[in-house]
């Protein structure tokens, strides 16, 4: 049977929906996978102060700094994607996302930096060579998805899906449909497809639109996207979905390459 | 195991669908899940004007709270149902409280989209029965798996702001 559920986390509405031998199982295993979610948003929030990715850097610039394995995984994934997408997707841009109101103020005044200032040391701990200012919007949500997943199929389901708020992930040996959001009129909806084993992330200016602006930013020229298109990426992982409408969204076309490498592919709507 | 994508072919990518709505666990399966064991005592309120005063200023929330909703659980703690409005949504949810008001979980229980095609005639929603390449993607409460951002949760965070409330006002003392 298929059963479906539903809880508030990571700012939207996460849903499971799996195929299951009986309720208790799906029970059992949806639970576990919430519990994942809501570790790894608490730890990875750039909103809140409390966070361990708040407490590294408030750190990391003084002295080198222990973190747990699944920030350290994602903060990895981010520098990879920093260089493989020769500096456009930045993690770093939190300062001009709080100046510009997309994230609270906190009182800091940080000048410059980048995620190449990120070193990882060979402890696990990691340093940086100047003060920044994370935010890993661009890449946790995704990366939350991809470990509910991975805890549903460790509790035996084999089929199903994870959907925080558009960014999902598909896995077992069927397709399942997909739709899109119409990125001039999000109240329709397009059947796009049927996606098996992967993961779909769509980026779009219709709900975080502010003015002109949405919270995407070139960190080369500082300038918000206005995302009048949407922009939707299939991938074999969610966070790699995520990552990548953001890099897609600022640099079109001229993405496909590092599209192709990362076994990815741009979705038309 | 590889990624499969397989796009809808040709005119049908342009298909358009009716407004989104999900349902997801019943209350019977949000009590079970949040108070595994316990048996459910359904308690409902009858607000006073003073009493929904005070939601609306804890939590914004304007739409009238239905009081029928809220069961004592036999463990000590509460489990209430609530339903918030936004701009085009409507989502009904669930709260579990433990004995000392604390939070054990949020279930959402049913979505809804409430865009102008819910009034549109039966003929226009013809259209799309049978017309897609999965048999899975019915009328109705399906599950759509959509790309693309809900609206985000600060209605229900609201509507738990206001259930804490009533809580406080009505539940504690109990």
């Amino acid at each position: 049977m298929r059963i479906a559920r539903a809880q508030p986390l990571l700012g939207t509405i996460v849903e499971i929906a799996i195929d299951a031998r009986s309720q208790a199982l799906a029970e059992r295993a949806s639970t576990a996978a919430f519990a994942t979610i809501a570790r790894i948003h608490a730890a990875m929030n750039a909103h809140d102060p409390a966070s361990e990715l708040a407490r590294l850097c408030e750190n990391a610039h003084l002295r080198p700094t222990q973190i747990s394995p699944g920030l350290r995984h994602v903060l990895r994934m981010a520098c990879k994607l920093y260089a493989l997408s020769g500096g456009v997707f930045d993690v770093t841009i939190a300062a001009r996302l709080r100046r510009s109101g997309f994230l609270p103020k906190n009182g800091r005044r940080l000048h410059g930096g980048d995620s190449g200032d990120i070193r990882f040391l060979e402890d696990g701990r990691i340093r940086f060579t100047q003060p920044l200012d994370i935010d890993l919007g661009g890449i946790a949500k995704g990366y939350a998805v991809d470990r509910a997943v991975a805890v549903l199929k460790r509790a035996g389901i084999t089929q199903g899906i994870v959907n925080a708020g558009g960014d999902l992930r598909v896995f077992g040996p069927r397709a399942e449909p997909v739709h899109v959001r119409d990125a001039q009129d999000p109240t329709v909806l397009h059947l796009a497809g049927a996606l098996a084993n992967g993961a779909i992330a769509t980026t779009a200016g219709y709900y975080s639109r502010r003015g002109n602006r949405t919270p995407v930013v070139d960190p080369v020229t500082g300038k918000h996207a206005s995302l009048h298109e949407s922009v939707t990426i299939a991938a074999p992982t969610c966070m790699m979905a995520d990552a990548l409408t953001k890099i897609v969204a600022l640099r079109g076309d001229a993405a496909t390459p590092l599209l192709r490498r990362l076994r990815a592919r741009r979705i038309a709507a | 195991m590889k990624m499969k994508w397989l796009p809808l072919a040709g005119t049908a990518a342009a298909l358009v669908t009716p407004a989104h709505a999900a349902t997801y666990f019943t209350v019977a399966q949000a009590q079970a899940a949040m108070f595994p064991g316990a048996k459910f005592q359904a308690s409902p309120l009858q607000l006073t004007t003073e009493d929904r005063a005070a939601l609306l200023a804890a939590s914004g929330v304007h739409e009238p709270f239905d009081g029928a909703g809220v069961w004592q659980v036999s463990s000590g703690g509460w489990f209430i149902t609530d339903a918030v409005v936004g701009k085009h949504e409507k989502i009904r949810y669930a709260v579990g409280l433990d004995a000392g008001g604390r939070i054990v979980g949020i279930e959402i229980l049913e979505y809804n989209e409430t865009y102008g095609y819910q009034v549109r005639d039966a003929a226009w929603r013809k259209q799309f029965v049978g017309k897609t390449s999965h048999d899975a993607v019915r009328l109705g409460k399906d599950i759509r798996n959509i790309s693309g951002a809900t609206l985000s949760c600060k209605h229900v965070t609201d509507g738990v702001h206001r259930v804490l409330a009533l809580y406080e006002r009505r539940l504690r003392k109990q």
